[in-house]
């Protein structure tokens, strides 16, 4: 938590839109990541957020300050994306055919830069064969630390609901991952063939936690 | 051989001594649950490992441009609903009046008549009003002294400078600065 963030969301809630910009420069990493985790790609991923902040600053009256504003930012995020993904089901264009644009390539070397887009793609490909719910689950639970409370509030589930919802999205993802291990057999913690697929990539950040 | 409730407890958070006994001892005669066990582990791995990713530079600027628009379209919006409101007083108010002149409408110069009367009507109202407020500024002009007329004109002057400055203020959307 930023150390004038208390401030921030005082001034925010009064209507000070600076106050409410200071926010935005602080979370905006945690909400991008979270949109991109959830839709696959960075343009949708920057609208989504972009979307997040403008109905968080519309909604800021309403927020409850007792509450983390991190699991309520994420909370939106996520809702929203959930929408996204649900959406995209109804469009006729495959996800596959959807035109993604570039990145700016981050400063790495040739090695270092691939590796880690490999890994994007790994991880992106594993969460694309959950349900949206699921997927926004593990994303917090993952890479947000988020506690299952926590994940309750944010996806507005029960705690059974969501015990039972990472369960069955674990051992999807692994079943998902054999699958494909078996379709294309791979040696040690390389990628399964089936799952290398261009795809853009995002600047790499440092793993921050909201 | 049976995968219950191994395959469960595989993707269990917390599991008491006994089960994890339980499902060391399948897993070591198991293979398709170790292969299962080991995918999952690689699965966990990576979404633990993976960076987080940041937007392309710029997102703040961005989105302040964006809440721009939006409070543009916001404000174009609000416009477009007084006006609706407007036109809907507008209407109701010729449908009541349509309304009250309705014996009259069979005669379509009996109408016009009535119109032209009711604005007399009010032009004679508006008059006599006018008149009465002559009337009185005639009475108190030499009653009050000019000090009194120069501060209620300044005064006026200064409410209405107020008002414009107000409007301008409130219908003018503010640009934010980082």
């Amino acid at each position: 938590m930023p150390g004038n963030e208390a401030e921030w969301l005082s001034k925010a809630q009064q209507g000070d839109p600076q106050a409410f910009t200071s926010l935005v420069e602080a979370y905006q990493r945690p909400v991008f990541n979270l949109c991109y985790r959830m839709l696959g790609n960075a343009q949708d991923a920057e609208d989504a957020a972009q979307e997040t902040f403008l109905r968080a600053y519309k909604n800021m009256r309403r927020y409850d300050n007792s509450r983390p504003f991190s699991t309520w930012l994420l909370s939106i995020a996520a809702h929203h994306c959930i929408d996204q993904v649900r959406k995209r089901r109804y469009l006729v264009l495959s996800i596959e055919e959807l035109p993604v644009p570039d990145l700016p390539e981050p400063a790495l070397g040739v090695e270092a830069s691939l590796s880690r887009k490999e890994e994007q793609q790994r991880v992106r490909l594993v969460l694309e064969t959950l349900d949206p719910l699921d997927r926004a689950a593990v994303v917090m639970y993952y890479w947000y630390d988020f506690s299952y409370e926590e994940i309750c509030q944010a996806l507005s589930l029960t705690m059974s609901s969501v015990k039972s919802r990472l369960h069955r999205a674990r051992r999807s993802m692994a079943e998902e991952w054999m699958r494909c291990q078996a379709a294309q057999p791979v040696r040690g913690d390389q990628m399964p063939m089936c799952m290398a697929r261009q795809e853009p990539e995002p600047i790499l950040a440092e793993r921050i936690t909201p | 051989m049976t995968h219950l409730p191994f395959q469960d407890w595989l993707f269990e958070d917390t599991l008491d001594v006994i089960q994890a006994d339980a499902l060391h001892s399948h897993l070591e005669t198991c293979v398709e649950c170790r292969s299962l066990e080991g995918a999952f582990q690689q699965v966990e791995h990576s979404l633990r490992s993976t960076s987080q990713v940041a937007p392309a530079a710029g997102f703040t600027l961005r989105w302040q441009e964006k809440l721009e628009v939006e409070r543009g379209r916001l404000h174009k919006h609000q416009i477009r609903l007084a006006f609706a409101f407007g036109l809907g007083g507008a209407l109701i108010l010729l449908g009541s009046l349509a309304i009250l002149f309705w014996p009259l409408l069979d005669s379509l110069d009996a109408l016009l008549w009535a119109v032209v009367y009711q604005l007399y009507l009010a032009f004679t109202v508006v008059h006599q009003v006018g008149g009465i407020l002559a009337a009185l500024a005639r009475a108190l002009a030499p009653a009050l002294p000019l000090l009194f007329w120069v501060l209620i004109l300044g005064l006026l002057t200064q409410a209405s400078v107020l008002w414009v400055v107000s409007y301008r203020y409130i219908t003018n959307p503010r640009r934010i600065e980082i």
